[in-house]
């Protein structure tokens, strides 16, 4: 019985180790292929402002395999804002002083297939730029008397408020699971007040806590058409831009008294 | 809400109809009341979602049309008082430009914005009640009574324009005064709207009701007629120096005050001058009310965009 058991667990080893033998070349190249498939596509590419522009949407689909987690953050270009902040004097709440903040995207958004903190080591999330606690250290801020972490708080808040940041509560779900790819599509709202630009959409492929690779495609946002005309008239022909806005102003003001008047004879 | 047009200067989008009945309605305070509507307009279209700086230069831009058609209005029905109009414009223009290196100045010192809103404040909730409590008593005691000119007010302000030079006949608005009393109170108005960034009506209307006791149909038409010109001047120089004239937001918005101000004007004919200044003197009343209440509210977000109001 002793001697059967002492032949059983070596054979049956044995016979495993040799069944998923030819397997593992088969399964690293497998890893290695589905690594080199991952894709990222923005569909539109460009988003074209015109007259009756109202924001827009754009779609993100990105193929991934199977056992690996995404991050996908999408950013403009860091820009130095100058901030009033308010407080209460007496019983008033008047600007108390102004702060200046440098590299501070345009806009900031973050989707992703699992937590954050589950799908890395926060260093990695950290260097990857994820995150509000990554944007508080890329960001820099003069000015105020108030701490770093409070201002920058009050600062996400307010740009949160005006739709250009945010970071996703719900977990992105995977359309099609079968096997060895899993596709994700989903849609980014485009805020009508955000500015026109070149915007980075990337993707980051999360396995066993490293990000395996990260892929990126861009998003332009810019005027077109009359409202192109009408915003470059303003500022290269700033004076013309004027005389005519007051002319037209004229001249619509008299024609409406001029119509109603003779409505009124008749 | 329906059709959205997106602004080119101001970038974002708003709904057509809901510009367009702003100003329908503000164009109807304009042609009613003789104001240009800045005090009210500005507020709402920040309110909406427009920067400060936008509104208030486009804003000038679309009183400029506003101002046109209701002064056409009031002229053709005989209430623009044009000599009295150009002295005021004199002293308006002198008063805006010293106004202009005011505000600089307490932009130097810091917290201009802070008492900015504290002057409007302070001026309308003067300026409104006045109005409001004067036009009630006298409603209460002659409901019937037509207003007639009367002579400047008595008192201080009798003695100091009886020793002014230079009096001549204002047929028009049936009185007698020294030219310098109209550039004078051009002056101190040009510079207070200057200060605070408007065409300044809403002080200019009260001041000619009450101080040089202008029938109130000859005030509406001639503060119409001036600030035509002031706006101008305004809306050249936003768009010249600063880019902040958005002349979508402006042609939506005097589309619809071109149309309110013809409707205002005739409606001016149809009421009582009390009953005029007790509606203006509401206006007044709520808009100080709003602003006072922002004044000591906490704030959705502590942080705003540097120039914002």
């Amino acid at each position: 019985m002793e001697f059967t058991k002492k032949l059983t667990i070596p054979t049956l080893l044995f016979s495993v180790l040799y069944l998923i033998y030819p397997a593992v070349p088969v399964l690293y190249a497998r890893d290695s292929t589905t690594v080199q498939n991952m894709k990222l596509q923005v569909q539109p590419g460009e988003i074209k402002i015109s007259g009756f522009y109202h924001g827009s949407k754009f779609n993100v689909e990105i193929f991934v395999p199977a056992h690996y987690e995404i991050a996908v953050k999408f950013a403009g270009k860091p820009t130095t804002i100058v901030l009033e902040r308010k407080g209460r004097k007496g019983i008033f709440w008047l600007n108390v002083d102004e702060i200046t903040l440098k590299n501070t995207p345009q806009a900031y958004m973050l989707f992703f297939s699992e937590k954050l903190s589950d799908m890395a080591p926060k260093d990695t999330i950290l260097s990857l730029g994820l995150g509000y606690d990554a944007l508080s250290r890329q960001i820099e801020g003069t000015g105020g008397q108030i701490e770093k972490r409070e201002m920058l708080t009050e600062f996400f808040r307010f740009k949160e408020k005006s739709k250009l940041y945010h970071i996703s509560n719900e977990m992105l779900q995977p359309e099609n699971s079968s096997d060895p790819f899993e596709r994700y599509s989903f849609l980014i709202p485009v805020n009508s007040a955000m500015p026109v630009g070149e915007y980075q959409v990337v993707v980051y492929f999360f396995k066993d806590g490293k990000c395996a690779k990260k892929l990126s495609d861009t998003l332009t946002i810019q005027k077109v058409g009359f409202v192109k005309f009408v915003f470059d008239m303003a500022l290269e022909h700033a004076a013309l831009y004027g005389v005519l806005a007051i002319l037209i102003a004229v001249v619509a003001g008299f024609s409406i008294g001029i119509l109603f008047n003779f409505l009124k004879k008749k | 809400m329906g059709i959205h047009l997106y602004l080119p200067i101001a970038g974002v989008s708003i709904s057509a109809f809901a510009l367009l009945g702003i100003g329908i309605i503000v164009g109807l305070i304009s042609g009613l009341f003789g104001v240009g509507g800045g005090f009210l307009l500005t507020p709402l279209l920040i309110m909406m979602g427009i920067p400060p700086t936008i509104a208030a230069a486009s804003d000038s831009n679309q009183i400029v049309a506003a101002t046109t058609s209701g002064t056409y209005a009031h002229w053709r029905l005989g209430n623009v008082d044009i000599k009295l109009g150009l002295l005021l414009l004199v002293g308006g223009f002198f008063g805006s430009s010293i106004g202009v290196e005011i505000i600089k100045m307490l932009r130097r010192v810091g917290n201009a914005d802070f008492l900015i809103k504290i002057c409007y404040v302070v001026i309308l909730g003067v300026v409104g009640s006045y109005m409001f409590m004067e036009s009630l008593n006298s409603l209460k005691s002659r409901p019937f009574r037509k207003e007639k000119a009367k002579p400047v007010v008595t008192g201080r302000f009798e003695k100091f324009s009886g020793i002014l030079p230079l009096k001549i006949n204002f047929e028009k608005s049936g009185v007698t005064m020294s030219v310098f009393l109209p550039v004078i109170i051009g002056f101190i108005i040009g510079m207070l709207a200057a200060i605070m960034g408007l065409g300044g009506g809403f002080i200019m209307v009260p001041a000619l009701i009450y101080l040089l006791r202008i029938p109130m149909h000859v005030v509406v038409g001639t503060n119409l007629f001036q600030e035509i010109f002031l706006c101008i001047n305004v809306t050249f120089m936003q768009a010249s120096l600063n880019h902040t004239v958005d002349f979508i937001l402006a042609l939506v918005l005097l589309l619809g005050s071109t149309i309110g101000a013809q409707f205002g004007a005739r409606l001016s004919h149809r009421l009582k001058a009390d009953q005029l200044k007790i509606l203006l003197a509401t206006i007044i009343l709520f808009v100080m009310s709003d602003m006072l209440i922002r004044l000591i509210s906490k704030p959705e977000t502590i942080l705003s965009i540097k120039g914002a109001f």
